[in-house]
């Protein structure tokens, strides 16, 4: 008998027959697990990778760095021309001599942080 | 009776049953050819299971330019190709000395022999394994052959002989 015959003999006696609806069922069960379990896969990843940038955003939110600090809590010092500051005094001396009340100009300063007025009320210069 | 086209159409249009039916249609067929690669009936029903795990995705975007049957063979012999690369590992390892005991396979002997010759098939080169199991546990022309491979025809024929000598000279 040739090689190839032999081989083909040696494979002949199969016997394929097999229950198709069991095989179905158990298909589309592991079918549906195999689905599941990408899904929980691309779940955990999503998931993860939320993570991660929320917590890098956190981490980097809460830098110790000066100038990060500087930032966020000082205000930036305004410097006024020597004009407008002539006048801002003139208004507030202005508004110290009309008015009717005069702690309540002073609260008004307090208000606006108007810091000469209310400094100068605070060392007893105005009375 | 309704043809594999026309079932396939079927189902991308949403219908389950057909999908059912092709399978029920090919399974003796499929699960044959790998009770011939595995000589166990339970590992062979494993291999079919992912074969037509993947045919479900994959059908959902068949063209419809081959047969049916082709695609189904192709897919076959990439997963037997992939199950003789993990045999090949087993062996190297030593993982698989003794086999498992399919249900269908009384005879222990034949056994052995089936899985000796499965060993040796497990160690040819890719091309030439391919060819030799689409030829011996299919029983497929050599023209069908180098369809399914999308080789040519003489490829197909000069890879199974370098298999055959490969085989003659490990099995004798």
């Amino acid at each position: 008998m040739k090689f190839e015959n032999k081989l083909k003999h040696l494979l002949s006696q199969v016997d394929n027959s097999i229950d198709s609806s069991s095989f179905l069922s158990s298909l589309h069960k592991e079918r549906k697990r195999r689905n599941l379990q990408r899904n929980k896969i691309i779940n955990t990843f999503s998931a993860f990778a939320l993570l991660l940038v929320v917590g890098l955003t956190s981490i980097k939110s809460l830098s110790n760095e000066p100038i990060f600090i500087a930032n966020n809590d000082l205000y930036a010092l305004q410097q006024m021309d020597e004009e407008t500051e002539a006048l801002i005094f003139n208004l507030a001396d202005y508004l110290v001599t009309t008015s009717d009340d005069f702690w309540e100009t002073m609260t008004f300063f307090e208000e606006i942080q108007f810091e000469p007025m209310y400094s100068l009320n605070i060392n007893g210069g105005l009375e | 009776m309704k043809t594999d086209h026309e079932l396939i159409k079927e189902f991308q249009n949403g219908n389950n049953d057909a999908f059912n039916i092709l399978v029920k249609k090919h399974l003796p067929d499929t699960i044959g050819f790998f009770v011939k690669i595995t000589s166990n009936t339970i590992e062979a029903e494993d291999l079919a299971q992912d074969v037509f795990i993947k045919m479900y995705k994959a059908l959902k975007k068949f063209r419809f330019a081959s047969k049916f049957k082709t695609y189904l063979y192709r897919a076959n012999i990439n997963m037997a190709n992939s199950f003789f690369r993990t045999k090949k590992w087993k062996n190297l390892l030593h993982l698989d000395e003794v086999p498992e005991q399919g249900y269908y396979d009384n005879s222990i002997d034949n056994k052995w022999k089936k899985e000796e010759l499965w060993n040796a098939v497990a160690k040819l080169p890719g091309s030439q394994r391919k060819v030799l199991t689409l030829r011996i546990a299919r029983e497929l022309k050599y023209k069908e052959i180098a369809q399914i491979l999308k080789i040519s025809e003489n490829s197909a024929k000069v890879n199974y002989h370098y298999a055959i000598k490969t085989l003659k000279g490990r099995l004798s």
